[in-house]
């Protein structure tokens, strides 16, 4: 028991290993009102008794990784959803999409084909990375994990399990193509001239 | 049977958090007790268990999305998206099935050194309560993953559920809010998780850990 203390012991009596007492008369002695100053100084440099070690031990460890697990939550928590776009806006005027072509309007793709014109929305339908259309290969492509789809936005293949959405397109007025993205459209919709 | 203070201290000497911690411990305690192999630790484990739960559980609320979007791929986002996703994820996921297992052993503990008897028997009671409580929220963490796996797997249990003579129906209505298990009743399943019964939880814990302080940790009475 006396090793444990050997801080006091060395200051008491002089690096004299006290004598094995009690478990009683143990307590007392080393329970004085500063046994909490574990750090206690002996000759040059500092003592820890055990419990002193253990202490600043423990706490200096779990400091450490607190911080590390720290860093690991701010990346975490890092990983916001960019400033959305809208939702609802002008895609272009009648003659910017010659029959055949397949065109991006921020997030849709605006495609005319022998029916008319439709819009399909321009986020994969398996974890939402943005798309783009490959024109040699005739068909859509996604970056993130190689899904692909049909111009018609039928799926050809790849992790994802759906066809590309078909949304609302609307003329108004000033003949302008309104493309309203949050408006799901069956992938029959078309939007014609007359 | 030899019994001490083991902590060596004067109460008088201390004051906030440290007179605080040392108010959790009790004052007197059997030797024999305090050593590792009788209790194993495991219903401070169990606890500890907890806060990770807790931890990992909040960071996770923050991409899990409930609703009518599409809850499995709020899953697969933050698996394959987010930083550090998977290993939040896999911490909460194995976190919630060590906890249950460390619970089940903690009991079997228990009942082997027969600290269930006499003044303790409410600490028990209590104790079978927060097993169940943990094992539904095991099983509805597993819901909110909703693929088609735990979609049947709810289905299932919550159609189970409905068959309870009289009360069924109305019980799916309250734990769903829907009359048959589908997408719409994960919102409900979420806030069971999340919210409602972790509160319960820690009211039962309140109690578990002031009474065993009280009577003296692992053990019978002292
Ligand atoms: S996000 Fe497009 S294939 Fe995965």
């Amino acid at each position: 028991m006396n090793r444990d203390y050997r801080c006091q012991t060395d200051r008491m009596s002089g690096g004299i290993p006290a004598p094995r007492e009690s478990l009683q008369q143990n307590i007392e002695r080393i329970t004085p009102q500063n046994s909490f100053n574990h750090a206690l100084p002996v000759g040059r440099g500092t003592c820890f008794d055990r419990r002193g070690f253990l202490r600043w031990g423990t706490l200096s460890v779990s400091l450490l990784s607190v911080l590390g697990f720290a860093r690991i939550i701010q990346a975490f928590l890092s990983a916001g959803r960019e400033e959305r776009e809208p939702t609802r806006f002008m895609a272009g005027l009648w003659d910017e999409f010659p029959r055949g072509s397949v065109v991006r309007k921020r997030s849709i793709f605006v495609v005319h084909d022998q029916n008319g014109i439709y819009a399909l929305k321009g986020s994969c339908p398996h974890l939402g990375c943005g798309f783009r259309w490959i024109q040699e290969k005739e068909y859509f492509e996604c970056p993130c994990h190689g899904s692909r789809f049909e111009r018609s936005g039928h799926l050809i293949s790849g992790p994802a399990g759906k066809p590309l959405q078909h949304v609302l397109l609307t003329k108004n007025m000033k003949n302008e193509i309104i493309a309203d993205v949050l408006k799901a459209v069956p992938d029959d919709f078309r939007l014609t001239q007359g | 049977m030899e019994v001490s203070n083991i902590f060596r201290f004067r109460k008088k000497d201390h004051s906030g958090i440290a007179a605080f911690l040392l108010h959790l411990h009790p004052p007197l305690i059997s030797r024999e007790r305090i050593r590792l192999t009788f209790t194993f630790c495991m219903g401070g484990l169990s606890f500890y268990f907890f806060l990770v739960l807790l931890v990992t559980g909040i960071l996770l609320m923050f991409y899990y999305r409930p609703g009518d979007g599409s809850p499995y791929l709020s899953v697969r986002e933050i698996s394959e998206l987010v930083p550090y996703g998977n290993l939040i994820r896999n911490l909460h996921y194995w976190g919630g099935q060590g906890m249950v297992i460390l619970i089940l052993f903690h009991m079997i503990r228990v009942v082997l050194t027969g600290s269930y008897q006499g003044a303790r028997q409410w600490i028990w009671v209590v104790g079978m309560v927060m097993l169940a409580l943990a094992v539904i929220m095991d099983f509805s963490g597993y819901l909110l993953r909703f693929d088609r796996e735990t979609f049947w797997a709810g289905f299932v249990a919550l159609g189970v559920v409905k068959e309870i003579p009289y009360l069924g129906e109305a019980l799916h209505r309250v734990l769903t809010g829907t009359s048959t298990y589908g997408q719409g009743s994960i919102q409900r399943i979420y806030l069971w998780h999340c919210v409602v019964l972790p509160i319960a939880v820690v009211c039962f814990m309140i109690y578990h850990f002031w009474k065993v302080s009280k009577l003296g940790w692992a053990g019978r009475a002292l």
